[in-house]
C-alpha cells in the first residue's frame, strides 16, 4: 500500500471486534476510529477491555471476531507492516533493566533494522525529546519510575512510529512527572504522530485529547470528540446549567432568578458565595432571558458561563457500578 | 522460640496448587516407563536370541543415578539455592517481611527448608530407580542408604551456603556467581592442602562428598567412613545457617550501590559490542546469558580441570581419561547451558514484562526463536567445539558408532526441547526440580542403556525422543502464543 493511500485512511479503524477468554466477554462488538494526527484517549475502568483491545492493535492478541485496521491495513495480514507503523508502550514497565539506557535503545534500534549511524542519530534525537540525553549511560534499574516511563516512551519512538499506542502511560508517575509527559505527548501530536493513549481517569486526559472514547464490560459506550461527550451528557437530562461570577454576593438577585419560570436552582458556590450555579430547563428559559434579569439588577458581573458538567460525572453516567474483573 | 513457617508453607502450596507440576512430571514418568519397558523388552530378546550375556549391574546402576544426584544438588545449589533471600530483594519485598516482625532465624528458616525440601522430595521421587537398582543386583542396603545420607547432608551443607550468600549478595546473579567459584574453588583448595601434607590423602572425603561417594561403590566400604562426612556436611551448614543469621541484620536491608553503566574494566575483548544486525541473537549471547566473559569462563574452567587432571593422574594413562572425561564434561556442560538458555529463552521475558516491546517488532516468532536459540548455541560454542573436537580425537583409534553417537544426541534433543517447555510452564525452583529428575532418568538409563545395547533399541530410542520432541515442541510453542495473548 503506497503512503498516498495510508496518508487518506484513519489511523486506526476497529469494526465488530469480539473476543473472549474462555467465558469471559473481554470485547463486545467493538466499533471506532481514530483521525491521523490526533490524540485520542481510550477510557474504561479496570477490566473494560482496554488492555485486551490495545494488545489487537498492537498485533498481539489475534481476536476472534471484527477487524482491526492501522492506516489501512489489517493488523491480521499485514502485521510486519503494522508493526512498524505503531509504537506500543504497555501499562507496566517492560525493560531489559540490565541495560544502559543507551544499550536498551540501541537494542531496539537494532531490532527495526537500522544501521549504526542511523542509531545514534535517532538515539540522540529520541533522548533529546525525552530529556534523558544526561542519563544515557545510567542502568535501567537504578532509574526512578518517571525516568524510566521516559526511557520507555524513547524506545517507542526509536523506529519513527505514524501511531503510538501508550497503556496508562501516566499511571504511577508524581503531578510534576505527569504533566511533562504531556507535554512531550503534545510535542510529539505536533510532530504528526497519532496518540492512542489509554487511561481509567477521563480528567486526565481532557486538556489533553482531541476525541475520546469510553468502554465499560468490553461495549463502546461513547466515541467522539470531548465536547460532544459533555453536550450528550447535559442534553440527555433535558436541562442547562451556567455559572456565574460576582463581584459581590446578591441575596436579591438570587431571588429573582429563582422566581423566573423554568429556573430549576440558583446555588452559591460553598467556598465562594460570590458564585452561583443557575439550573434552567431549555424549553421554559433561555440564557438571553437570564442575561437581562443579571442585568436588571445592576450588579458587577466578572464572568457568566455554560457550567460544564464535571467529567467524572460524565464518566460515571456511562459507566456501570461493580466489580468488573474477573 | 516459637518456629513460624509461614514463608515455608507458601512455597510448598504454591508448587502443589501447580496443576502442570504434577502433569509434567506425570508424563515424564509414563514417557520413562515406555522408554525402559522398550530397552528391557529389546534386552530380553537380544539375550535369548544371541544365548545370554550382556547383563546390567545394579551397583553401576546406583553409581550413575548418585553421580548425577550429586551433579544436580550442585545445580540446584548454584540456581536455586543461591535465590533464597535475594528472590524476596528483587521484588522488594525483603522490607514488607521484616515489618511483619518475622524473625531472622524464622524467615532463613523458612526459606532454606523450602528449597531443601524441593531437593529432598526429588531424592525421594527416586525410590522406584533404588529399586531397580537392588534388583538388578549388585547393591548392598547400606550402600543404598549411604549414598542418600551423602547426598542429604551434602544437599544441606550446600542449601546453607547459597541462603547465606543470598542474604550477603543483593542480586541472584551475584549470589550464583559467588557460589558456582566456590564449588569450583573448594575442591581445588583442598586437593591442594592434600598435596602439602596440611591434610592426609584418606581423610579428604570427609570434605568432599563427591570422593566420599566414590568410595560407597569401591571395594572394602565401611559405614565409618560415611559417618564422619556426614558430620562434616551437617556441621558446616549449620555454621553457614547461623553465621546467615547473625548476618541478617547488616545485610538484609542493604541497598545496592547504584552503578554506572560504564565499566572499569578496560579489557576490550570482553567489552560489549553495538548490536549486531540480527539484534535478537546479539541480546540473548550478550545480555541474557553472558557474552564474551562467558566464553572466557568456560574456558577457564577446561584449562583449570585439565591441569588439575593431569597434575594428579598417572603418566601412564592420564591422556586418554583426560580426553575422555572432557570431552564427556564438555558435552554435558554444553547441554546444560542449551538447556537453560531454552528454559529461560522466553520464561525471562515474560517475568519482566518484556514480551510486549519483543513481540512486537516486525518479526515472525519463527526467526525470534532461531535468533534466540543460535544465541544459546554461540553462548555455548567453546564447549561445543571442545567437545566435537575430543570425541573426534578420543574415536580416532576406535570404529564410530553413528548409531550411539545419534541415541546420545536424541537424549540431548529431549532434555533441551522439554527444558524450553518446563521454562514456560513453571518457577525457576519447580524447573529445576523437574528438569534434574528429567536429566537424572535419562542420563541413568540412557547411558546403561547406551552402553550394551544393540543398533535395534538404538533406533527405537531415536525414534522414541525425536517423535517426542517434536510432541514438546509444538506443546511449547502453543503454550507461547497463549502467553503472549494473555
Amino acid at each position: 500500500m503506497s503512503d498516498n493511500e495510508t496518508s487518506e485512511k484513519p489511523a486506526l479503524d476497529i469494526a465488530n471486534l469480539s473476543h473472549s477468554f474462555k467465558s469471559h466477554k473481554a470485547l463486545n462488538g467493538v466499533n471506532f476510529t481514530v483521525a491521523q494526527k490526533s490524540i485520542h484517549g481510550f477510557v474504561g475502568p479496570n477490566g473494560a477491555g482496554k488492555t485486551t483491545t490495545l494488545k489487537a492493535i498492537a498485533t498481539l492478541l489475534k481476536p476472534q471476531r471484527g477487524t482491526v485496521k492501522v492506516f489501512g491495513l489489517n493488523v491480521i495480514s499485514h502485521y510486519k507492516e503494522v508493526r512498524r507503523k505503531i509504537g506500543f508502550m504497555p501499562d507496566h514497565f517492560s525493560m531489559y533493566r540490565q541495560m544502559t539506557v543507551f544499550e536498551y535503545l540501541d537494542f531496539f534500534a537494532a531490532a527495526y533494522g537500522l544501521n549504526i549511524k542511523e542509531r545514534d542519530q535517532v538515539i540522540n534525537d529520541v533522548l533529546t525529546l525525552t530529556d534523558m540525553e544526561g542519563r544515557k549511560d545510567d542502568i535501567i534499574k537504578g532509574l526512578s519510575r518517571g525516568m524510566q516511563q521516559r526511557v520507555s516512551l524513547a524506545r517507542v519512538l526509536v523506529h519513527d512510529p505514524d501511531l503510538l499506542l501508550l497503556d496508562e502511560p501516566a499511571s504511577g508517575l508524581d503531578p510534576r512527572a505527569r504533566i511533562e509527559l504531556m507535554e512531550i505527548l503534545q510535542e510529539l501530536r505536533n510532530m504528526g504522530k497519532t496518540i492512542f493513549i489509554s487511561s481509567h481517569i477521563l480528567s486526565e486526559l481532557a486538556d489533553l485529547c482531541d476525541s475520546v472514547t469510553i468502554l465499560d464490560r468490553g461495549q463502546v459506550k461513547y466515541t467522539g470528540n470531548m465536547k460532544g461527550l459533555l453536550k450528550r451528557e447535559q442534553n440527555s437530562e433535558g436541562s442547562q446549567a451556567y455559572k456565574l461570577v460576582l463581584a459581590e454576593p446578591s441575596d436579591s438577585l438570587v431571588e429573582q432568578l429563582q422566581s423566573t419560570e423554568g429556573v430549576d436552582s440558583v446555588e452559591a458556590m460553598e467556598a465562594k458565595p460570590s458564585e452561583y450555579v443557575i439550573q434552567f430547563s431549555k424549553e421554559l428559559c433561555s440564557t438571553n432571558k437570564l442575561l437581562s434579569i443579571i442585568a436588571s439588577q445592576e450588579v458587577e458581573v466578572l464572568n457568566f458561563t455554560e457550567d460544564v458538567k464535571h467529567l467524572n460525572e460524565a464518566f460515571m453516567n456511562l459507566t456501570e457500578a461493580g466489580v468488573r474483573e474477573k | 522460640m516459637k518456629l513460624n513457617l509461614a514463608l515455608y508453607k507458601r512455597a510448598i502450596l504454591t508448587d502443589s496448587r501447580k496443576f502442570i507440576l504434577y502433569g509434567a512430571w506425570l508424563a515424564m514418568g509414563g514417557f520413562l516407563f515406555l522408554q525402559l519397558n522398550t530397552y528391557v523388552t529389546i534386552m530380553t530378546s537380544m539375550r535369548s536370541f544371541r544365548g545370554g550375556g550382556g547383563g546390567i549391574n545394579g551397583l553401576q546402576f546406583l553409581a550413575t543415578l548418585a553421580f548425577t544426584n550429586f551433579f544436580f544438588v550442585t545445580i540446584a545449589g548454584i540456581l536455586g539455592f543461591s535465590s533464597a533471600i535475594t528472590e524476596e530483594k528483587e521484588e522488594d519485598c525483603l522490607g514488607l517481611l521484616i515489618m511483619t516482625g518475622i524473625s531472622p532465624l524464622n524467615l532463613l528458616a523458612s526459606k532454606m527448608l523450602a528449597r531443601y525440601s524441593r531437593g529432598f522430595f526429588l531424592l525421594l521421587s527416586q525410590v522406584p530407580f533404588i529399586i531397580m537398582a537392588v534388583t538388578l543386583g549388585g547393591v548392598s542396603l547400606n550402600q543404598v542408604i549411604a549414598t542418600y545420607s551423602v547426598l542429604l547432608s551434602y544437599m544441606f551443607a550446600l542449601c546453607c551456603f547459597g541462603t547465606l550468600l543470598s542474604l550477603i549478595f543483593s542480586t541472584t546473579k551475584r549470589a550464583s556467581t559467588v557460589t558456582f567459584l566456590c564449588i569450583v574453588v573448594y575442591p581445588l583448595v583442598l586437593l591442594l592442602l592434600m598435596d602439602n601434607y596440611i591434610i592426609d590423602e584418606a581423610d579428604i572425603g570427609y570434605f568432599l562428598p563427591f570422593i566420599a561417594m566414590g568410595k560407597i561403590f569401591s571395594t572394602g566400604f565401611t559405614d565409618y567412613y560415611i559417618i564422619e562426612q556426614l558430620l562434616g556436611s551437617v556441621i558446616s551448614g549449620l555454621v553457614f545457617f547461623f553465621l546467615a543469621v547473625k548476618l541478617f541484620d547488616r545485610f538484609a536491608l542493604k541497598e545496592p550501590a547504584e552503578k554506572k553503566g560504564k565499566s572499569k574494566f578496560k579489557f576490550s575483548l570482553l567489552k560489549k559490542s553495538r548490536p549486531w544486525s540480527n539484534a535478537i541473537f546479539w541480546k540473548e549471547f550478550t545480555f541474557s546469558l553472558s557474552g564474551r566473559k562467558g566464553w572466557l569462563m568456560q574456558c577457564l574452567i577446561y584449562v583449570a580441570l585439565t591441569s588439575v587432571l593431569w597434575y594428579y593422574m598417572s603418566p601412564y594413562d592420564r591422556g586418554e581419561s583426560i580426553r575422555v572425561f572432557l570431552a564427556f564434561s564438555s558435552l554435558v556442560f554444553a547441554t546444560l547451558i542449551l538447556a537453560v538458555s531454552a528454559a529461560t529463552m522466553f520464561s525471562g521475558e515474560f517475568k519482566d514484562g518484556t514480551h510486549t516491546s519483543l513481540f512486537t517488532l516486525p518479526l515472525d516468532l519463527s526467526s525470534i526463536f532461531w535468533s534466540k536459540l543460535f544465541g544459546g548455541f554461540l553462548y555455548a560454542l567453546p564447549s561445543i567445539l571442545l567437545s566435537i573436537c575430543l570425541f573426534l580425537f578420543v574415536f580416532t583409534d576406535r570404529a564410530p558408532d553413528v548409531e550411539w553417537v545419534l541415541a546420545f544426541m536424541s537424549f540431548v534433543l529431549i532434555f533441551i526441547v522439554l527444558s524450553g517447555y518446563l521454562g514456560l510452564v513453571m518457577r525457576i525452583g519447580s524447573f529445576v526440580a523437574s528438569g534434574a529428575i528429567l536429566f537424572l532418568a535419562w542420563i541413568a538409563i540412557g547411558s546403561i542403556g547406551l552402553s550394551g545395547m544393540g543398533d535395534e533399541a538404538s533406533f527405537v530410542m531415536i525414534f522414541l525422543n525425536c517423535t517426542a520432541s517434536i510432541g514438546i515442541f509444538f506443546l511449547a510453542r502453543n503454550k507461547l502464543l497463549s502467553m503472549i495473548a494473555r
